[in-house]
């Protein structure tokens, strides 16, 4: 058995059908991939990974779009959470750090935990903890103590998490081995952030540019992920702080500023735009035969 | 699903199944034939088509088949499945046949 066909075995073993399809596709799979040369199993290997991700999302939402927004919310709440702890780890643990910031840093921590757990009962504790961390970000900035875009990112996550739903895979799928390390591994590297601006600064826009642009090429399978992408590049956009921009316009035009904020507010409107209109599309696709 | 929007993919592997129950690389095969080359279906994207027609009700599993290899399961085209084709294609050639009169009335 070549490399390729051993990556189609473990691709297949995670696709949700019943054993006996599962047999059957490995077969087709790898006669096709033999027929059809190195490009023709590269391409196997591809419908594999993508069938396997769009049979997980149909079995989590019945293939219902409401569903998948809702998802996608929740998810997206999720990667804005764990961007706010990245974000807001270096002021929680500055020396003179005042009780908003720690407030807003534990509750997003106990809103992260029910998430990854993904437990049903928790569902009303991570709404809970994500508001209080939305209101205790709010009272930071009031203090002079955290940026608006810091809160902004908090509320964003809180307003998603308010909005979506908890994926449902009860009796159907465990919980993702890639997924909950992932988060996981995430959420510590955020933590390994706190005593280093820079760092935590590099993992934000990691998780709010870098990882959205990777989940759009996925969303062709799940546009959940899309959802999720375009709620991050909705806080990039708003943490471009559009209400500023009449006053940037003006100093431009009086020489006494560069354009650098106004093309950063129109590349993040246009990402945001992007990831709507392509996760619109595909829900239109996944909901077509 | 309330949207029946069918895909060209997934309208010639119900044409394929029209004529007989196949298995899925003789579905892969056929639906290559009718295209004359044009579609060369991947096993995955296949599976998937059927597991979602499946779950609708257009198309079922009709026992297994032995060709020379491993043990088959074999699809077949149900009553719904041979309905949802038919309006299809009906759909297809209205629209066919209003394009080829909007033609004629430009070239008249």
């Amino acid at each position: 058995m070549t490399v390729g066909e051993r990556v189609m075995r473990r691709l297949v073993d995670r696709v949700e059908l019943d054993d006996c399809s599962r047999d059957d596709l490995l077969h087709d799979a790898i006669r096709l991939g033999r027929e059809r040369g190195r490009c023709g199993t590269a391409g196997e290997i591809a419908a594999l990974a993508s069938t396997g991700i769009e049979l997980r999302a149909r079995q989590a939402t019945n293939g219902d779009a409401a569903a998948f927004l809702r998802q996608g919310l929740w998810f997206g709440g999720a990667l804005t959470a764990i961007a706010g702890v990245a974000s807001l780890s270096p002021v929680a643990f500055a020396a003179d750090a005042g009780p908003a910031p720690i407030a807003a840093l534990g509750a997003l921590i106990v809103a992260l935990v029910g998430i990854v757990v993904n437990c049903r009962g928790l569902v009303p504790v991570v709404r809970v903890a994500t508001s209080v961390a939305a209101v205790a970000a709010w009272w930071a900035v009031q203090l002079d103590q955290l940026g608006a875009p810091e809160s902004a990112l908090v509320t964003t996550s809180a307003i998603a998490l308010a909005l979506g739903a908890r994926p449902s895979l009860d009796g159907v799928a465990r919980p993702s081995v890639v997924l909950v390390p992932t988060v996981v591994a995430i959420a510590v590297g955020a933590l390994a952030a706190i005593t280093d601006v820079d760092a935590s600064s590099v993992t934000v826009a990691f998780l709010t540019i870098v990882v959205p642009v990777g989940l759009l090429v996925v969303s062709a399978a799940d546009p959940r992920v899309g959802v999720a992408a375009a709620v991050a590049l909705f806080w990039r956009f708003v943490a471009t702080d559009p209400a500023g921009l009449a006053a940037i316009v003006v100093a431009v035009r009086a020489g006494e500023s560069t354009l650098g904020p106004v093309i950063r507010w129109i590349v993040m409107g246009a990402a945001f735009l992007l990831a709507t209109g392509l996760t619109h599309r595909n829900l239109r696709l996944i909901a077509a035969r | 699903m309330a949207n029946t929007a069918i895909r060209e993919p997934t309208l010639y592997v119900l044409s394929a199944l029209a004529a007989g129950p196949l298995h899925g690389y003789a579905i892969i095969k056929a639906v290559e034939e009718l295209s004359d080359g044009r579609l060369k279906l991947r096993a995955g994207t296949l599976y998937g088509a059927l597991a979602r027609l499946q779950a609708d009700g257009v198309v079922a599993f009709d026992g297994t088949a032995k060709e020379g290899g491993p043990e088959r399961r074999i699809f077949s085209l149900t009553r719904a499945g041979a309905k949802l084709l038919a309006d299809e294609l009906d759909r297809l050639e209205a629209n066919a046949a209003m394009g080829r009169s909007q033609l004629r009335r430009a070239t008249s």
